[in-house]
């Protein structure tokens, strides 16, 4: 049976934001999934355009088009399960605003709301992501079902890379047991790239288990992508498992700030006793946001207030707060 | 104890001296329990923002529990950080941020009752400071779309006056210099500044920056080589709070090429 949703849009009026450089949250599926009244796997069958609105994006007047595509429903995952055909309505600006588009022939999962009689995206910019088509239905709460349909998704060889990064950002910011669990599945299975791209995903949570994958990484970089190192070095920022340290400290001594850099961030946010011998050994470090980590960090694990500055107020007192760790370790340890 | 009930030596002559009651006399009275604060012992400041910031106390209050009736509380370090609202004479006292920390729990404040002063109670004010990375994604990602060629997203965290990550959403907002075309005859439309009213629970965002539609000049191109000339570009200020301000925490120039764009200058933090 088809099902057609009325779509009937004369004048589109939108009061959403734009710009050529738009300030966005990165996408949180659990709101996504809260927002959506429909939630459904299919296949792009049509796009077309439908004529021309105007919309008003915080009081800029923009042109747009009216877009009209028609989706091949296989299933929905929240809401009405409608079979068949239906329609969705949205709009595409003259400028880059990032709005999804939909590309005839791709399956996706869609994220959509019914406003009167019609369906658009639930989010102008989160509409959809990319799913694979199988056989094997998922159960669950929405977000649950949602969670599953990525996790089936990341382990497909079928997507390109772009489509595989969209559905691994979607997973590692999604905070739920059921997303770590399959985060650290993928990790299991993945090679190359891929896998250090998981491992990273889970490091940038806090997981450990995946620590030695990125720890590994960095301390070798054989062959890897500038790019990546820099991806693996920066997902240490979420990391402050204490059992992280001894690694951690072998990171501070590679001859790359970018690395150390949050190496150290990392040591400090453990709070870990075991973390302030190689905090100290950062005291000389030649990168000033290396020795602040050393010296806050310092001063956070010990408690000592009155030496855990600011960064504004390191960067004005450097050498006093220096001299006094230094002769604070100098006094503990020697 | 043992009562003194007779008549005592007392040392000068053997003239007895009235039983002492000053030892009872003491063990009677209620004893002095010095006071004690409790309260956050964390403030923020926002450079002042009138209408505060959600899911950041400008504002907080302290309880005092001790013996007495008659408080006055003061501030014992860090006056040019907070201020008491009000005489400061009741049992609870409302601070606000005028100024923020330069090391941890530097703010002490001191509540005396009865006659009896509190051990300082310590207070960090923290602010908004400056953009780092977002542990989850550090580097642009770069992608190809069907109808503006390709967009590049930058993404951020924002960290506060510790160097940590603020521990709520908050709002970002963006403001432009003027645009600077570097290709001759370009017709690229660059969108007004805009703002985002919540960042994620992490407090990351990104800057989402897109290419243009293939009729444009010049036509952009999605290439991972990033070898394509340049726009345009105009000076970008960050500002957090507030979509109508707050505290400056980044500036930089958007820098767009026909197949890529990024920020570059960037100066962080930029108060």
């Amino acid at each position: 049976m088809t099902i057609r949703i009325a779509c009937t849009l004369l004048v589109l009026v939108l009061f959403v934001t734009t710009g050529s450089g738009l300030p966005l949250h990165p996408i949180e599926i659990g709101a996504l999934t809260e927002k959506a009244d429909l939630i459904v796997l299919g296949e792009v069958m049509s796009r077309v355009r439908e004529g021309t609105t105007t919309i008003d994006m915080s009081g800029t007047l923009m042109s747009a088009e009216i877009v009209r595509a028609e989706i091949a429903v296989d299933r929905a995952l929240k809401g009405t399960a409608p079979t068949g055909v239906i329609s969705l309505s949205f709009a595409m600006p003259d400028r880059p605003v990032g709005y999804r588009d939909v590309v005839q022939g791709e399956y996706r999962m869609f994220f959509l709301q019914r406003k009167d009689d019609s369906l658009s995206f639930a989010d102008p910019w989160y509409g959809d992501l990319p799913a694979i088509r199988e056989q094997n239905p998922v159960s669950g709460s929405p977000l649950n079902q949602v969670t599953m349909v990525l996790g089936r998704a990341l382990e497909s060889t079928r997507l390109s890379d772009v489509e595989q990064f969209e559905v691994l950002d979607a997973v590692r910011r999604l905070h739920t047991d059921l997303s770590t669990e399959i985060l650290r599945q993928t990790l299991q299975s993945a090679s190359g790239d891929f896998k250090l791209e998981v491992a990273r995903s889970l490091v940038a949570r806090n997981d450990l288990a995946a620590f030695a994958v990125v720890k590994d990484a960095l301390l070798q970089q054989t062959g890897l992508p500038v790019r990546l190192v820099l991806d693996l070095a920066g997902s240490l920022n979420g990391l402050s498992d204490p059992r992280a340290v001894p690694g951690l400290a072998k990171l501070t001594e590679i001859n790359d700030s970018a690395i150390r850099r949050p190496a150290a961030e990392a040591l400090r946010r453990t709070g870990s006793q075991s973390a302030i011998e190689p905090l100290s050994k950062l005291l000389g470090d030649s990168e000033f946001r290396v020795r602040y980590s050393a010296v806050v960090g310092l001063g956070e694990i010990t408690h000592q207030d009155e030496w855990t500055p600011t960064i504004n107020e390191f960067e004005r007192n450097e050498e006093r707060y220096l001299k006094h760790w230094r002769l604070w370790v100098d006094a503990t340890y020697k | 104890m043992a009562r003194a009930t007779a008549s005592i030596p007392n040392g000068d002559g053997g003239v007895p001296k009235p039983p002492c009651r000053k030892v009872d006399q003491e063990a009677d009275a209620p004893v002095p329990v010095k006071p004690v604060i409790s309260g956050p012992n964390t403030i923020w400041w926002f450079n002042g923002l009138s209408l505060g910031v959600s899911g950041y106390s400008t504002e907080i209050t302290l309880s005092a529990s001790g013996s007495g009736s008659s408080y006055q509380w003061s501030i014992q370090d860090g006056t040019d950080k907070v201020q008491i609202a009000g005489s400061g004479q009741a049992s609870t006292v409302q601070l606000s941020s005028i100024g923020q920390s330069a090391t941890a729990n530097d703010v002490k404040i001191l509540v005396t009752i009865g006659g009896m002063t509190s051990d300082p109670f310590s207070i960090t004010v923290k602010a908004p400071y400056q953009l780092g990375p977002d542990p989850s994604q550090p580097t642009p990602q770069y992608y190809s779309d069907a109808t503006y060629a390709w967009f590049t997203d930058i993404y951020y965290s924002v960290e506060g006056n510790f160097g940590v990550a603020m521990p709520a959403p908050l709002s970002v907002v963006e403001s432009f210099g003027a645009l600077v075309p570097d290709y001759s005859g370009t017709n690229w439309q660059p969108g007004p500044p805009q703002c985002l009213s919540q960042t994620d629970p992490g407090a990351t965002f990104l800057d989402h920056i897109g290419g243009e539609r293939s009729g444009r000049i010049p036509t952009p191109v999605y290439n991972t080589n990033w070898g394509g000339a340049k726009v345009e570009h105009w000076s970008q200020d960050w500002r957090v709070g507030s979509c109508g301000g707050g505290p400056r925490v980044q500036s930089d120039t958007i820098q767009k090429w026909t197949d890529h764009a990024l920020h570059t200058g960037i100066v962080s933090p930029n108060p």
